[in-house]
């Protein structure tokens, strides 16, 4: 054994850097000038009930059809001490309510909530988005706390709550939720996730480090359980297929969802991360059942198998190698994780090598989401932040509940922080819960929308992130669901590098993002190849295209290779 | 009457001096009940003494017995030598048994009365540490440097506590001191070396990693860690083969242990050995569900 000396061990010290450019970009924070009023309302109570630390989300989405993206907030319900199963969370003081905002243009949004008729009625968590009835309009699906509520879009301005007709109930509580054609019948089914048995009468009494404080307590206290998987049936309703489909052999406590295509065997699998336990992944065996994998994948824990608070997630290809890495957002101390794809069905845990670990070490992340905020042709990473507990910093120095949102800049093989070049927001504490990601203002780079908890969102324009080429890859099903959720783009620019992702609007914590795949595409300028790998199971190929443009690409009437 | 009581002295002088002996004894075998029960007859028989108690309760607290040592150590009187180390003693007792906020007073009017034991910063040190305090546990360990500026296990713990608020460059300062203080003098601490190598695998460093790791395994063959780091940083560098003995080593000393499991199973993987490497992760589930959720 090779025994080093002092004088050698000295030659390892590292001075770290971590801060470097961001290519000039800025992150605008435009939620004063928007006419976005709305401000989450946790209802926080003394008695420390578990859903209030748990936040709101964010949707992304045309809720109108006039080509614009509109903004849809959901909102807690007046709670205090005494809530119970027999005397629920109040929901109809207007300062409870869902908010839904339609976008006018120019960064200017209006209420249209009331006339919309998606207030909600419960304490809600998550939003999942997407055409579920193929009508031509986006249907949404809000997660609370006691059930579930499937809006659907009549394509008039207005939502009707069909959950009962649609046989869309699910009880207990649900967080994030997928929109996803699991069984490739081109119409969307809907996975929900579901966080742990909990009840108003089951909240116990947890005390912070310093067993003084009063703290929310640790999800280990209560029991995990099971997500639902609900098929569409075609006809506007659905069928719970969670025990048919394996789902429900594994119970869990789910905050994100994510979809992918890890293993590129054309079906689509299923991506959850779990509160402090193993975190899951569903292979879709393509014979309507899913297999839970995340142990063998390499996907169930860090990199000496222990568990972690996994709470966001996303799932996108970031070293450009044609295979989907997943990344999870997890709680302070635990390091956020980042898995890298090997290309044989499995994944390596590379926070370490990769500087994540070193980055986020002391950070608690939720929102989160792969996006190329600088069109560098490289997925950086976003990460809207705060600690679960609101006390921490009373119990434990050096600890912050609240914290300011983080970019992760991608070098390639690595990622280094560059918030702090990208703009004040980025210095600015907050309890950072949903966020969604989308062009907002179709100018060819990437925005972004946090959802804080017990406060106002924010509206991050990005600034300066189109200064180089770019392509977003809008999709039309005819065979597969219409909006092409499930499909795999890849795209070949004229320097013959090669990007990948997936169409859905499924990631990220409790929150839907446009489903437009975007690329960054440096100096390219143009895109060589276009591959579409429709969910049906066509390939479609187009060649030649132009760089700079939102491109629309309709399902051809080819039979499946 | 005179002479049945000078026998009754004598006889207890004599019980007194045996069950101090037989108590000893024990204790160095590491006995520990059997030291702490005859030092509970020693006290009986040649009276509660400080140091008396304050060996009792050491061995009760060494027994697993916190509860009875908290109730020996308190009837330490307050003027006595003992009395510091006996607050001392009994920290440790109540943290044992989850009594966090007394054990922190505890210490804390143990330094009162002893502000210049370093012992005292470092224990309580430790405590925030493992309570996740990771900023108090800086001060507190900074504190028993500057009061003993050799205190190896106090530069090795600043090291912890700074790279768990996430500076790493202050941590391997820290590391280095430490190693420079253990090197000749303290051979058989193996500790920091691990350490230090457990925060290289984090920044990518795995070839040094495995230095500092082979070096804690010489120092420690009976610390299953340090063959688990060992293997984890061959395995980084892409030497399979031989972390599967390092991990294998890890496991013998520790079949409980489910970390070197996981990364076997990699190993395993990484070589082709798929039944191995299914055969070791079921292993290492199993051995994770019996782990304790929580270590004091």
């Amino acid at each position: 054994m090779r025994i080093p000396t002092v004088a050698a061990l000295l030659s390892l010290v590292v001075i770290l850097d971590g801060r470097s450019s961001g290519s000039g970009v800025q992150f605008s924070d435009v939620t004063q000038a928007s006419g976005i009023t709305f401000r989450h309302a946790a209802s926080k109570t003394s008695v420390k009930f578990l859903p209030e630390t748990m936040g709101g989300g964010v949707a992304v989405f045309d809720a109108d059809g006039d080509g614009r993206l509109d903004l849809f907030f959901t909102n807690g319900a007046a709670i205090d001490e005494s809530t119970s199963s027999n005397r629920p969370p109040d929901k109809s003081n207007p300062r409870y309510w869902n908010r839904l905002y339609r976008n006018l243009g120019g960064w200017k949004f209006e209420d249209i909530t009331e006339r919309a008729k998606v207030a909600g009625t419960r304490y809600d968590f998550g939003v999942a988005a997407a055409d579920y009835d193929n009508d031509g309009d986006i249907d949404l699906h809000v997660s609370g706390f006691g059930g579930n509520t499937l809006f659907r879009n009549e394509g008039n301005g207005t939502f009707t709550d069909v959950t009962a007709a649609a046989g869309a109930e699910v009880s207990g509580w649900s967080s994030s939720a997928a929109f996803v054609d699991y069984d490739h019948d081109g119409r969307l089914d809907l996975f929900v996730g579901r966080y742990l048995a909990w009840t108003w009468e089951s909240n116990i009494v947890c005390m912070a480090a310093d067993g003084a404080t009063r703290a929310y307590c640790h999800p280990r206290h209560f029991s995990p359980v099971s997500n639902v998987l609900l098929r569409n049936n075609g006809n506007g309703t659905f069928s719970d297929v969670s025990d048919a489909t394996g789902i429900a052999r594994h119970p869990g406590k789910a905050l994100g969802v994510a979809i992918h295509d890890y293993d590129r065997d054309g079906f689509i699998d299923l991506f959850v991360a779990n509160d402090s336990m193993q975190q899951f992944l569903f292979r879709n065996t393509g014979a309507a059942t899913f297999r839970e994998v995340g142990l063998t994948a390499g996907l169930a824990y860090d990199d000496d198998g222990r568990s972690f608070a996994g709470m966001g997630i996303d799932v996108e290809d970031y070293d450009n190698d044609g295979w989907p890495d997943v990344f999870v957002a997890t709680l302070s101390l635990e390091r956020y994780a980042l898995y890298r794809a090997t290309g044989d069905g499995r994944f390596e845990y590379v926070s370490h090598a990769a500087g994540i670990g070193r980055a986020t070490l002391q950070h608690a992340g939720w929102g989160t989401k792969f996006v190329d905020f600088d069109n560098d042709g490289r997925r950086d990473l976003f990460i809207a932040q705060s600690h679960v507990l609101d006390t921490v910093s009373r119990s434990r120095q050096g600890f912050d509940y609240l914290q300011p949102p983080l970019m992760l800049r991608n070098l390639g093989s690595s990622f280094t922080d560059v918030s702090a070049s990208l703009g004040p927001v980025f210095a600015r504490p907050a309890a950072g819960r949903g966020a969604a990601f989308a062009d907002l203002d179709n100018d060819g780079d990437m925005d972004i929308v946090v959802a804080n908890l017990d406060g106002p969102p924010v509206l991050l324009r990005n600034d300066g992130g189109n200064a180089d080429h770019w392509l977003s890859v809008k999709l039309r099903g005819t065979r597969s669901n219409r909006q092409g959720i499930g499909a795999v783009v890849t795209v070949v620019d004229d320097r013959n590098r090669t990007q990948s992702g997936i169409c859905s609007t499924s990631s990220s914590y409790q929150s839907a993002s446009d489903p437009r795949v975007h690329f960054g595409l440096a100096d390219a300028a143009k895109v060589r190849r276009i591959e579409v790998r429709w969910p049906s199971g066509i390939t479609q190929v187009l060649t030649d295209v132009a760089t700079n443009q939102v491109l629309e690409i309709i399902e051809s009437a080819s039979k499946p290779q | 009457m005179t002479l049945r009581l000078v026998l009754v002295v004598l006889t207890l002088g004599q019980d007194c001096q045996q069950a101090q002996k037989l108590a000893r004894t024990a204790y160095d075998e590491r006995r520990y009940d059997q030291a702490a029960a005859h030092f509970a007859h020693a006290v009986t028989a040649c009276g509660a003494s400080s140091p008396l108690l304050l060996a009792l309760g050491q061995a009760q607290l060494l027994a697993q017995r916190p509860a009875d040592a908290i109730a020996a150590l308190d009837r330490v009187p307050t003027d006595s030598a003992e009395y510091v180390p006996a607050l001392k003693v009994k920290a440790k007792a109540l943290y044992l048994l989850a009594r966090d906020a007394e054990a922190e007073e505890t210490l804390k009017r143990a330094a009162t009365r002893a502000p210049s034991d370093a012992e005292i910063p470092y224990s309580l040190g430790r405590m925030y540490y493992q309570q996740g305090r990771h900023a108090e546990a800086a001060a507190s360990f900074r504190q028993a440097t500057t009061l003993d500026p050799r205190d190896y296990k106090a530069w090795d713990n600043l090291g912890l506590a700074s790279e768990a608020l996430g500076d790493v460059a202050q941590a391997q300062q820290h590391y280095l001191k430490a190693i420079s203080l253990v090197y000749k003098d303290h051979p058989g601490y193996d500790v920091v070396y691990a350490n230090f190598a457990d925060l290289l695998i984090k920044l990518g460093n795995f070839q040094r990693a495995f230095d500092l790791a082979a070096e804690a395994a010489q120092r420690n063959p009976g610390e299953p860690r340090n063959f688990f780091l060992g293997g984890k940083a061959l395995l980084q560098t892409g030497r399979s083969d031989l972390s599967v003995r390092w991990f294998e080593q890890a496991i013998k000393l520790n079949p409980d242990y489910p970390e070197p499991q996981y990364q076997l199973s990699l190993a395993y993987r990484k070589l082709g050995r798929i039944d191995e490497a299914d055969r070791m992760l079921k292993s290492f589930q199993a051995a994770a569900a019996r782990a304790p959720k929580e270590r004091r």
